[in-house]
């Protein structure tokens, strides 16, 4: 059994133990958010081992978004003022503080498929048949972007529609909360 | 990289392993975020099963070996998507909670 073996085995026990703790024994829900990316994360590097490198990547990339996402909308709400708008300013910076964050995720979803697509090109020239550490690399996002072009194309249409329509419900959902919370408040204090 | 027949064994191991700790969160736990993490584990195993199903028809000589892995890729692109939707939907829910636990004085969260 070599040096490859143990640590794809050890790999797998991180990632059950990890997520037996996310949904289980976490204490809190910012420890489940961090069991959760561990997970995440041991399972990026199982892909990575076994040569499913495109899906390492698209992985490691998206587990990072979404435990940005989760982890700022935990400590929003418990309004810890180190991840949050000072607390002053926080019901009226939320809605663009929350937009901000859904579009940059967007962003950074886009400039991994450029990079993503950048490497398929490449993938056609003389240089790109070198990459001998990546050897399925090129192989995978030819099929998606080639044979799957049709589905990729729906797969990046339902995350804009997504990610536009999310941005709206934040913005509509931020501003009633903070007009709503400033008249109770003010109804509760008159 | 792994050998692929050691591959897909502990992948194909790995997968109804992860698939059932999912579920035993999903069913199990009432808090939110460990159900909403329980469902993407459980979406993790298919994705999973997909790479070791993708490696055994490599194993076999397969021309279409990459098809898995690519659709790996499309489940996590829209599981990304669904997780967005659902934490905004979360703390929206949260907030919602708070405000009207403000006079109760009870800990939503």
């Amino acid at each position: 059994m070599n040096f490859g073996v143990i640590l794809l085995v050890a790999l797998c026990i991180a990632t059950l133990v990890s997520a037996g703790f996310a949904v289980g024994i976490g204490n809190g829900e910012r420890a489940r958010v961090r069991w959760f990316l561990a997970a995440a994360l041991s399972l990026s590097a199982i892909f990575g081992l076994v040569g499913a490198t495109t899906l390492a990547l698209v992985l490691l990339l998206v587990s990072a978004g979404q435990g940005l996402v989760t982890f700022h909308a935990i400590a929003f709400v418990e309004g810890l003022d180190e991840y949050a708008v000072p607390a002053p300013d926080r019901q009226r910076v939320a809605p663009s503080h929350w937009l901000l964050i859904v579009l940059g995720i967007g962003a950074g979803a886009y400039f991994a498929s450029a990079v993503w697509g950048a490497f398929a090109d490449a993938g056609r020239t003389q240089l790109a048949e070198a990459q001998h550490a990546l050897p399925r690399f090129r192989e995978v996002a030819r099929v998606v972007l080639v044979e799957h072009g049709f589905a990729t194309l729906l797969v990046a249409l339902l995350l804009l529609a997504v990610t536009v329509a999310t941005g709206f419900l934040v913005a509509r959902e931020s501003g009633a909360a903070g007009s709503g919370g400033a008249t109770g408040d003010r109804s509760a204090n008159p | 990289m792994i050998d692929v027949e050691v591959g897909w064994m502990i992948v194909s191991s790995l997968s109804p392993l992860l698939f059932a700790v999912g579920a035993a969160g999903v069913f199990v736990r009432r808090s939110s975020l460990a159900m909403m993490a329980g469902i993407l584990f459980m979406i993790f195993a298919a994705v999973l099963g997909l790479v070791g199903f993708d490696l055994r028809s490599a194993l076999q000589g397969d021309a279409e070996a990459s098809a898995g892995q690519a659709l790996g890729v499309a489940l996590v692109i829209v599981v990304a998507a669904q997780v967005i939707v659902a934490v905004v939907l979360l703390v929206a829910r949260v907030r919602i909670a708070a405000r009207k636990a403000d006079a109760s004085g009870v800990t939503p969260w």
